[in-house]
């Protein structure tokens, strides 16, 4: 790993980490978001269903420019990564695509319904978030299990990403969100609505818990090169550091979640961070297993210098104007 | 028009397939015998000319060369291969310019009637407006479609064709997330609209209280304050400034 680490270099890293940080970006805020409209499953008070948006409605599509931001500097900085990859799970992609078109209407038009309300809207956000949330899952668990490479250009079928393993990853995910959407609500809402949030967010804490652990678990078990990073460098370490991380956010959670109003939901993110730094950790140096490096997908050396010096002014403007809006919405959110 | 003109200038430069499709010119004529403009014509990829073709002489010399006398190089100096389809670009080009003098030509007739006072009795050019509402949109598509057939057929210029540059998802793939897409866009944007008419067939009521009641007021009656305030300021700096 330090070997093919070490012919990196600096601005191919750099071009990295801002594809990672973009991604985990889009994760963790629109995650939230989608998770707020999963649980409209749960939801079945068209008051509280109000209220529950009203806490999303201002951010929403603003966590989505993370993911506009991730794809297009995947494709100016890793070309190669990002045709591989969109090539392999075009379905997955475009299902996703369409599932974020929905929701994000569903939200917007929902209010210009006449009374009484046309239901269609509230089912419509709840299946787009859940849809989304479940691709990006199972976007997660294609790329993990691995997608076949040979001279520059995916090889394999159309529906080679279809496995139980990239529908576990789905489904994880959909339970995932829905516990950072929970999380969010215990925090921006009062009352009942935030007594049923604390409920749904233990419920929902416990299998992210099994299956973040299942899924690095599957890593190591299944594929040697994974475990041969996890187990192989000074005996174990990392699995020791990464394992006190989610014992300290999980810890959190289950401690915090029946008390605290922002807690659960800093730990919540927290153990997202954990999990995706696993994740990093797993597929370093490999942009696309199982063969496609980061130096391989790069794009040529002034490319990548003109995409990270632009972001290195587009990413401070977005999160500035991001947390303008995240403050200027701020507070508990009430009927 | 200035930008166009610099535009056209360009194109010349790097794409001189595109703007020999654009005008219609087939064969390159010889230096110094100038560049006709060909205002209508269906251009005949097969024969390699324009049929019915109406062209006024020495006019596209003066905007493609900015003199009487500059030629461009035709298409027939170029291998078949590496020609767009030719009446696409040549038609969908002059949809964008009519377009475009059309648009003009309602703003300054705007202009006109407004300097004469005649602007909000003038019903011909209202409906005119409403008639030209959608050629925004039309004309920007025409020049897209220019750009992009036009460049034909090649994505990197010169180095990449097309054909090459086509990804390995299989067509009927590519084909159903396109029918996937219209279909979801026609449903938002019908639906959409249809709110949108909705709030805008019902007709504003006499005294009806606006989105925001008193908000008006309370406008008029800050800008008043602050009226006042600078007055005092300006009584207390004794006139000075």
């Amino acid at each position: 790993m330090t070997g093919v680490l070490a012919q990196t270099s600096a601005l191919q890293l750099c071009a990295a980490a801002i594809i990672a940080f973009a991604t985990l970006v889009y994760v963790l805020l629109d995650g939230t978001d989608l998770g707020v409209g999963i649980l409209f499953f749960a939801q079945r008070e068209p008051q509280r269903r109000e209220l529950m948006l009203d806490t999303i409605l201002p951010v929403w599509d603003g966590n989505e420019t993370w993911l506009v931001l991730g794809g297009g500097g995947l494709i100016a900085m890793f070309p190669l990564a990002y045709a591989v990859f969109l090539s392999a799970l075009y379905p997955v992609v475009f299902a996703m695509l369409l599932a974020l078109i929905v929701r994000g209407v569903a939200l917007e038009f929902r209010d210009e319904t006449v009374k009484p309300r046309w239901p269609w809207w509230d089912s419509a956000a709840f299946a787009g978030s859940t849809l989304a949330g479940f691709s990006q899952g199972a976007l997660l668990g294609s790329l993990v299990q691995g997608i076949h490479v040979a001279h520059g250009a995916y090889t394999g079928s159309f529906w080679a990403w279809l496995t139980p393993f990239s529908l576990f990853c789905g489904a994880g995910l959909v339970l995932g969100y829905g516990w950072l959407g929970a999380s969010w609500l215990i925090w921006r809402t009062v009352d009942g609505l935030q007594q049923q949030a604390r409920r749904w967010a233990l419920r929902l804490a416990w299998p992210t818990f099994v299956w973040t652990v299942a899924l690095l678990g599957w890593c190591i078990v299944r594929d040697g090169e994974y475990a041969q990073r996890w187990l192989g460098a000074r005996a174990g370490s990392p699995l020791w550091a990464f394992g006190a991380l989610f014992a300290v956010f999980g810890g959190g959670f289950v401690l915090s979640v029946r008390r605290r109003d922002f807690l659960p939901l800093v730990a919540a993110l927290g153990w997202f961070c954990a999990a995706f730094g696993a994740l990093l950790f797993t597929l370093i140096p490999l942009m696309i297993p199982p063969s496609l490096t980061i130096v391989a997908a790069a794009a040529p050396r002034a490319t990548q210098a003109f995409t990270v010096a632009g972001s290195a002014v587009l990413i401070p403007a977005i999160l500035i104007y991001s947390t303008f809006a995240f403050w200027a919405f701020r507070g508990k959110v009430r009927a | 028009m200035i930008a166009g003109d610099k535009h056209g200038e360009n194109t010349l430069e790097h794409q001189p397939q595109k703007i020999a499709a654009i005008e219609g010119a087939w064969p390159t004529r010889p230096p110094g015998s100038s560049e006709p403009m060909v205002v209508f014509g269906v251009p005949d990829m097969r024969e390699h000319r324009n049929r019915f073709e109406v062209a006024i002489p020495r006019v596209a010399s003066l905007y493609l060369r900015h003199n009487l006398s500059g030629t461009v190089r035709g298409l027939d100096d170029f291998p078949s291969a590496d020609i767009p389809p030719v009446p696409v670009v040549f038609f969908a080009f002059r949809l964008m310019v009519g377009l475009g003098l059309l648009m003009i030509a309602a703003g300054v007739a705007g202009a006109v009637l407004r300097w004469r006072g005649r602007l909000y009795r003038a019903r011909w050019l209202q409906q005119a407006m409403v008639g030209l509402t959608p050629s925004g949109f039309v004309a920007m598509l025409a020049g897209w479609v220019v750009t992009e057939v036009g460049r034909q057929p090649f994505t990197v210029y010169g180095l990449l064709r097309t054909a090459q540059s086509v990804s390995l998802v299989a067509a009927h793939a590519v084909a159903g997330s396109a029918f996937a897409i219209v279909l979801v866009y026609v449903a938002v944007f019908g639906i959409g609209f249809g709110y949108l008419w909705r709030l805008v067939s019902k007709p504003a009521q006499h005294k009806q209280q606006g989105p925001h009641p008193g908000l008006v007021e309370r406008l008029d009656a800050g800008r008043h304050q602050h009226k006042r305030e600078r007055e005092r300021d300006a009584a207390a700096h004794g006139g000075s400034q």
